[in-house]
């Protein structure tokens, strides 16, 4: 990293790690009741964030990244819900503030980008008037002066005649404009702990690089840190200082961004490395997986999650392995020797990937 | 061959204040069995109108679309329904297309019924259906709010598939999955493809995976077509500059090339109420000239089988535009006359 310019090619991954943090997650769980039994959604995730860093959280679709985003901020309350361990923002626990607490700090503190963008969105408010309401709950700003700027928000996000959009409907949306209201929505309060979860699927890579940037220039800006949620390891590697990789409801890897990707320890890391479809070159007639299904979250195998799956499982792993740090800030969580991992991730042609 | 789906000069429009929003702009393309063309384009530039209304979810203003040979432009809704299990689709909002209060297991056991499944087979199959999109069975007891987003969108997947349809289409499906989860799925696609013949149209952001699955990609911008080839083609010989900019814009797996990507599609994006005239790209083109303004480019067919909808096509020979023609998929108001040679790549 010796770029020196300004933008995200130039913000050195782990500088801001040596920072406080902003967000300490210690030994988060959470089990949520349903009629199929319990179900163990996140385990025993502890994951620091410094103001002004943006740690990647991927891995497997319903491994928990989305139920971790949501506990921090109090949205997986509920009756059937337990939730265990802390979460510190600023000396305070949130998994254990109050509501109004919570309320406070939520949107202006700390904004979430949903998933579902339709679902966070109120089918029957103008666009305008729900970005400007949330402003006016956390500053005492006029109705005038609000919707004014939430017709910048709109701008800033690429939504075409931003001031005509205002006084539309959600539904007249597209997909990938409601995903930048939400976001318009989430940056308006000018927010120190930014959770997006998946905040780019819906958009084209045109536009999706654009947003990318703009939350790039607010993080160096602002100091506005981001838990990024996302799949599109793309995106991983053009923005993010450092990655957690989950897997079963753990993190089973942690690591700043280069070391990740170029000497990724986990194998379930390296199945998700192989699986990324190529840009170029001949097209495979299949693209690899990772063989067998994923355990089911109600019915995880003891010890290591992933050991139903891993082609390298031997006897230690009917025991869960530590998430251990071999090298400063590079954690995994994996009973195979660290010499060994090279020589079996390796598919030739300088390629990582989990042969079967 | 046999086409599946065929759409001509199809229009669609939204009114709203201030003037009409042509949402899908005299677009013409087809499917044919066993084939998957890609569709992709700047967002809100009416992909997932197309497919909403090639699905006759909603009414076309204008032209043509055909099921097979069977012209289903005006058929009632009622009549449609007997065509439904032949044509399904995936929606790009998996949440708002699942009615919250149903349990996934009697979403996927309707649909089967459905596809005349008989009912004491139909326990079985749903468990298949899950299975097939690697969804443990056991999830047939939950609510859709209690899934994950990936887990979702692809009950959603798996319901489309459960009448064993000729014609998906294909809205994001696999956008909320990890690339492990993405790579099974665009895996069984293909093999529905190549095995049942299964025809797709597949709107998809993601350049990889529609590298992967699309057998011919096209490419959709504001509106209209700009420009449709097979996948190979449309990979090392983009013409648009759109595309070439979309293709430029992809992120790369590889931290130590990061910044490689900082070019950037300038300007702002326009307006659909009142779209730019001639070539809607010109405002925001590098190659714009006089001629691009006022003349709306045709797709003019190359004799690699690429339309590029361009007057000033990128590495296009004056051979190559000789050899090729105005294709009839042009939309009707386009030029007749031939775009100019690329003079950079003269030799
Ligand atoms: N309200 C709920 N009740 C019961 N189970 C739930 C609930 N919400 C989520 N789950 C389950 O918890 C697990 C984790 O879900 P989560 O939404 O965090 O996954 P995710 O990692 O965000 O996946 P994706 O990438 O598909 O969005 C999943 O197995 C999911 O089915
Ligand atoms: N019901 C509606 N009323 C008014 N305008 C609409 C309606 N539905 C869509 N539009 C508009 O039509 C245009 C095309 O929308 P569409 O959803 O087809 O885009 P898209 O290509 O699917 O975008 P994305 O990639 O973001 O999903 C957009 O400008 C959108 O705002
Ligand atoms: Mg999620
Ligand atoms: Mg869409």
């Amino acid at each position: 990293m010796s770029a020196a310019a300004s933008g995200p090619s130039g913000h050195a991954s782990g500088t801001a790690s040596a920072d406080r943090p902003l967000l300490s997650i210690a030994d988060l769980a959470v089990d949520f009741g349903t009629v199929g039994g319990p179900v163990h959604a996140v385990r025993e995730v502890s994951l620091d964030i410094a103001p002004g860093e943006v740690v990647a959280l991927v891995g497997e679709s319903g491994s928990g990244k989305s139920v971790t985003a949501l506990t921090l901020l109090g949205l997986t309350r509920g009756p059937r819900t337990t939730v265990r361990g802390s979460a510190t923002f600023d000396g305070l626990d949130l998994l254990v503030a109050g509501d109004r607490e919570l309320r406070d700090i939520r949107g202006k503190r700390i904004a979430m980008v949903f998933q579902d963008p339709m679902s966070s969105l109120n089918p029957v408010l103008r666009v305008g008037v729900q970005i400007a309401e949330q402003i006016r709950a956390h500053e005492p700003v006029s109705k005038g002066e609000a919707l004014r700027r939430a017709i910048d928000a709109l701008r800033e996000v690429g939504i075409p005649e931003p001031a005509d959009r205002a006084n539309r409907f959600p539904h007249e949306f597209s997909g990938g404009m409601r995903q930048r209201v939400m976001i318009a929505m989430a940056l308006s309060c000018r927010p120190e702990l930014l959770l997006a979860d998946e905040p780019t699927t819906a958009l084209d890579v045109t536009v999706q690089a654009q947003i990318l940037d703009l939350l790039m220039r607010l993080r160096d800006e602002r100091g506005m840190a981001v838990l990024l949620v996302t799949h599109d390891l793309g995106v991983v590697a053009e923005t993010a200082d450092r990655v957690a990789v989950m897997y079963g409801g753990r993190i089973v890897e942690e690591a700043p961004v280069e070391p990740f990707f170029a000497d990724p320890r986990h194998p379930y890391s390296w199945g998700l490395l192989g699986s990324i479809p190529p840009m170029a070159g001949a097209r495979p007639e299949r693209l690899p997986t990772i063989a067998g299904t994923p355990p089911s979250p109600s019915a995880l195998p003891d010890g290591c999650a992933f050991r139903t799956r891993c082609p390298h499982a031997f006897e230690n792993c009917a025991a869960l392995p530590p998430l251990v740090d071999h090298d400063p800030a590079h954690a995994d969580r994996c009973w195979l020797p660290l010499e060994r991992k090279q020589a079996l991730r390796d598919l030739g042609d300088g390629r990582i990937g989990l042969a079967a | 061959m046999t086409r599946v789906l065929t759409i001509e000069h199809l229009e669609q429009r939204f009114a709203v204040p201030g003037g009409t929003l042509r949402a899908v702009d005299d677009v013409t393309l087809h499917v044919e069995r066993g084939e998957t063309l890609g569709l992709v384009g700047e967002s809100g530039c009416g992909k997932s109108t197309l497919a909403r209304t090639a699905m006759r979810l909603l009414d076309p203003k204008a032209g043509t679309i055909h099921l097979g040979d069977r012209d289903i432009t005006r058929r009632s809704q009622r009549a449609l329904r007997a065509d439904r299990p032949r044509m399904q689709m995936v929606f790009q909002d998996p949440f708002g297309s699942l009615n919250p209060r149903r349990r996934i297991g009697a979403v996927l056991e309707e649909a089967l019924a459905v596809g005349r499944v008989p009912g004491p087979e139909r326990a079985a199959a749903r468990d298949a259906a899950l299975e097939r999109v690697g969804l443990a069975p056991e999830l047939a007891t939950r609510l859709p709010h209690e899934l994950s987003g990936g887990q979702r969108q692809r009950v959603g997947v798996a319901r489309a598939l459960a009448t064993n349809p000729e014609l998906l289409v294909a809205d994001e499906p696999v956008s909320a999955l990890d690339v492990s989860v993405q790579a099974q799925l665009v895996n069984l696609l293909g093999d529905l493809g190549r095995d049942l013949g299964l025809a797709q149209l597949f709107v998809a952001h993601d350049l990889s995976v529609v590298r992967q699955i699309a057998d011919r990609i096209a490419v959709m911008y504001l509106g209209r077509i700009v420009e449709s080839a097979p996948t190979t083609v449309l990979f090392d010989r983009a013409r648009h500059p759109y595309t070439r900019a979309l293709l430029a814009a992809v992120p790369v797996p590889d931290p130590t090339q990061r910044g490689r990507t900082r070019e950037r599609l300038q300007g702002e994006p326009p307006s659909p109420v009142a779209p730019p005239s001639g070539c809607s790209f010109h405002p925001r083109c590098p190659r714009a000239s006089d001629r691009c303004t006022v003349e709306q480019p045709p797709l003019w067919r190359y004799p690699d089988g690429g339309l590029t909808a361009c007057h000033h096509p990128v590495g296009a020979t004056a051979d190559e535009i000789a050899a090729g023609a105005r294709d009839d998929a042009s939309p009707r108001a386009a030029s007749t006359e031939a775009p100019s040679a690329d003079v950079a790549s003269a030799d």
